[in-house]
């Protein structure tokens, strides 16, 4: 019996859809880089997307798991709001709230957006072990926030649209209830380190997200569970018939997004040392916008990861190239809307049109 | 459909509503009066305007996620044009309606020529919209609209004046809204084209071999929703007395949970034109709640999100309830 993995052409590294990506990426590159060399090759402006790249980059990826099984996810900007506030609270209570109690430190923080001047933060192995936690606790939380999906659409079976949409309101409201809207601010230094700090000049975030796409990219295409979401987003109905658990497979799928997430809400909330609800909401439109820019199909079952860093890639490069130029917010909104509708359409028409050369040449 | 009114979702949903609407009451005293009731109507026409547009699309398999921008540049443009030259309500209604079928079309025609789905189509145009809208309009907000608006809205269709001096009745904007879920009904119910929206929502392609032309059916339900949309937007132009570019942007989520609600699926196929208003009322009824039980109004969206996910897991249920029954009756 032939190796079912060799046999799928959309497990391989890399497919035909993201050599054309590649194309595409060079040439936006060397049409900013003519057009306003000194302004987009400055060094400002590329650690600037060095250190934004990665938060959104990691939500892209979480994105781009739950498309592959067919579904969707619309809760992943809400859920990563929800974690980083109970991040953030963790953070905050354990390294001032010895001295302190803690929902006095908690008035306090949110009234005045900062900490007061006297408390002082633990340093040392204290410190750390209190970063981790923060990190584990976001973490979790996106998870549960992610596995909560999967037992939605999985076990009840709503429609994955419908499913993430409830949730999504659902973690707004749990993160409104509990910070009334307002900001948390002044995390401790070494927290910020997470996602604005440097080793050897390259940006911690970044390595972050290196290390995320890496593991993702292994995820699904070494290990029996990643091969299934494949297999469950081309045809659910073909993949139970040959044995594969459905159920299991699509809960471990919104478990996986939701774990991403987590990690995105870390990075994101230690970029701008604070967190509200309802940051990063823009992201959720782009998160959608660069995986199916990225060759991932809208019905699930196919695209790569290396396919979905290159939809970033270019996604950030007009995004500064939108800068440099100058355009308003809003007209990027009709840009990144008309990309979204003219890409679905030609990934949709160039293997129809592909299939009738083919029909062609054989008649 | 003879399955009986007794054991319908709309039955059920009735229910719900008047169980809960009895035990607000009782915790504050206060639901149950004219004053409440015919409020509650007012306010929720302009999501049930738009709630029953949403409704066609679902019922025909779709998403519509457009539909809140498609209001906004109405609502926009409308009015532009009519501080521009005199005019009056019936033309505000007409030229948004118009406006919105435009974009409603535009739809149709992305979703029937390039078949994408339904929701990467409204998301992507959905920013389109609002984007240029935001773009080329150089003052987005309008706030001195000219007077009939807000004078349509204080006409009742029939009203009394209470001891106290206020003045309560039923509002024109709640009767337009109960006259085109009527028209949308005879039209579900007694045309042609009402039968092949439920028939592409079943199963498209038996729709298609049966006969139906798909293309004039979705050309017909983007521009309606387009068109409702439109209505909507001067509705709440007439409730608020501005233009606001933002205010309507985040209601797709709620209009969609309201039809779900009611009973549509997002598979397509099923639900009705009362169930739909029976799921805009109820999440007014709710919200409406909220305020007279004095719960903070933070906690409106964890009551949304709640009611969504439970609505559809009901309807997930019981359409594997009905899939059983259908392998009982094959076996």
């Amino acid at each position: 019996m032939p190796d079912p993995k060799a046999a799928h052409p959309s497990v391989r590294w890399m497919s035909p859809k993201s050599a054309i990506y590649i194309i595409a990426f060079v040439v936006v590159l060397a049409v900013l880089v003519i057009l306003q060399p000194t302004k987009f090759l400055s060094r400002t402006n590329i650690q600037q997307m060095a250190f934004q790249l990665p938060e959104f980059g990691v939500l892209a990826l979480a994105m781009m798991v739950a498309m592959l099984s067919g579904g969707i996810d619309l809760s992943i900007t809400f859920n990563s709001n929800l974690a980083g506030i109970v991040s953030a609270l963790v953070l905050v209570s354990l390294s001032y709230g010895g001295a302190v109690d803690f929902q006095s430190l908690l008035k306090g923080i949110m009234a005045e957006g900062a900490a007061p001047a006297q408390l002082v933060a633990p340093t040392g192995i204290t410190m750390l072990g209190i970063v981790i936690l923060s990190v584990l606790a976001a973490v979790a939380v996106a998870g549960l926030g992610g596995l909560l999906n999967g037992v939605l659409v999985a076990k009840i079976k709503i429609p994955p649209i419908l499913a993430t949409l409830g949730t999504m309101k659902l973690y707004e409201g749990i993160s409104l209830v509990i910070t009334r809207g307002s900001p948390i601010t002044s995390f401790p230094k070494p927290f910020l380190f997470l996602g604005s700090g440097s080793v050897f000049h390259i940006p911690f975030p970044l390595i972050v997200f290196i290390l995320c796409a890496l593991a993702v990219s292994v995820f699904l295409r070494k290990t029996p569970l990643g091969f299934s979401i494949y297999a469950v987003g081309e045809n659910p109905t073909a993949a139970r018939f040959s044995g594969l658990r459905n159920e299991r497979i699509l809960i471990k799928t919104y478990l996986v997004t939701g774990l991403l997430v987590g990690v995105a809400a870390v990075l994101m909330i230690s970029r701008v040392d604070s967190v509200k609800v309802g940051y990063g909401n823009s992201y959720l439109l782009q998160a959608v916008l660069v995986v199916i820019l990225g060759g991932v199909s809208e019905r699930g079952g196919s695209g790569t990861v290396l396919g979905v860093i290159f939809g970033i890639l270019i996604l950030r490069m007009i995004s500064s190239g939108f800068n440099i130029v100058g355009f308003s917010n809003h007209f990027r909104n009709v840009i990144w809307g008309s990309m979204l509708v003219l890409v679905t359409i030609l990934n949709n028409a160039v293997p129809a049109i592909a299939d009738r050369l083919k029909a062609r040449r054989k008649s | 459909m003879k399955r009986g009114f007794l054991r319908s979702h709309e039955f059920v949903l009735l229910l719900i509503l008047i169980g809960y609407s009895v035990l607000v009451n009782a915790v504050s005293g206060s639901f149950f009066t004219a004053e409440n009731i015919f409020d509650i109507l007012k306010s929720s026409s302009i999501m049930g305007t738009m709630a029953i547009g949403v409704f066609l699309v679902m019922l025909s398999g779709g998403i519509d996620l457009s539909f809140p921008a498609i209001a906004t540049v109405s609502m926009y443009v409308a009015v532009r044009v009519l501080l521009l030259f005199s005019g009056n309500l019936l033309l505000a209604f007409l030229l948004a309606s118009a406006v919105g079928a435009t974009l409603g079309c535009i739809n149709a025609f992305l979703i029937h020529r390039f078949k994408i789905p339904t929701m990467i189509v409204t998301l992507g145009t959905a920013s389109i919209f609002h984007g240029a809208m935001l773009t080329l309009a150089d003052v987005p907000h309008i706030y001195s609209v000219p007077p009939y608006f807000f004078e349509f809205s204080t006409k009742h269709i029939f009203s009394w004046t209470k001891s106290g001096g206020a003045n309560i009745g039923f509002s024109t904007l709640a009767f337009l809204m109960l006259v085109i879920a009527a028209l949308t009904w005879l039209l579900l119910r007694f045309t042609m084209l009402g039968k092949g929206i439920y028939a592409i929502g079943g199963n498209p392609e038996a729709a298609k071999r049966a006969g139906f032309n798909i293309r004039r059916i979705q050309y017909f339900i983007y521009c309606f929703v387009g068109l409702l949309s439109g209505v909507a937007s001067i509705q709440y132009v007439c409730l608020v007395r501005h233009v606001h570019p933002f205010n309507l942007m985040g209601m797709q989520l709620d209009v969609i949970a309201a039809v779900v609600l009611g009973g549509a699926s997002l598979a397509g196929g099923s639900g009705t034109v009362l169930g739909t208003l029976l799921g805009v009322w109820m999440i007014y009824v709710i919200r409406n709640s909220l305020v007279l039980m004095r719960i903070p109004s933070y906690w409106d969206p964890v009551v949304i999100g709640l009611i969504i996910v439970a609505s559809t897991a009901i309807n997930a249920y019981r359409q594997q309830l009905r899939k059983s029954e259908v392998r009982i009756i094959n076996a």
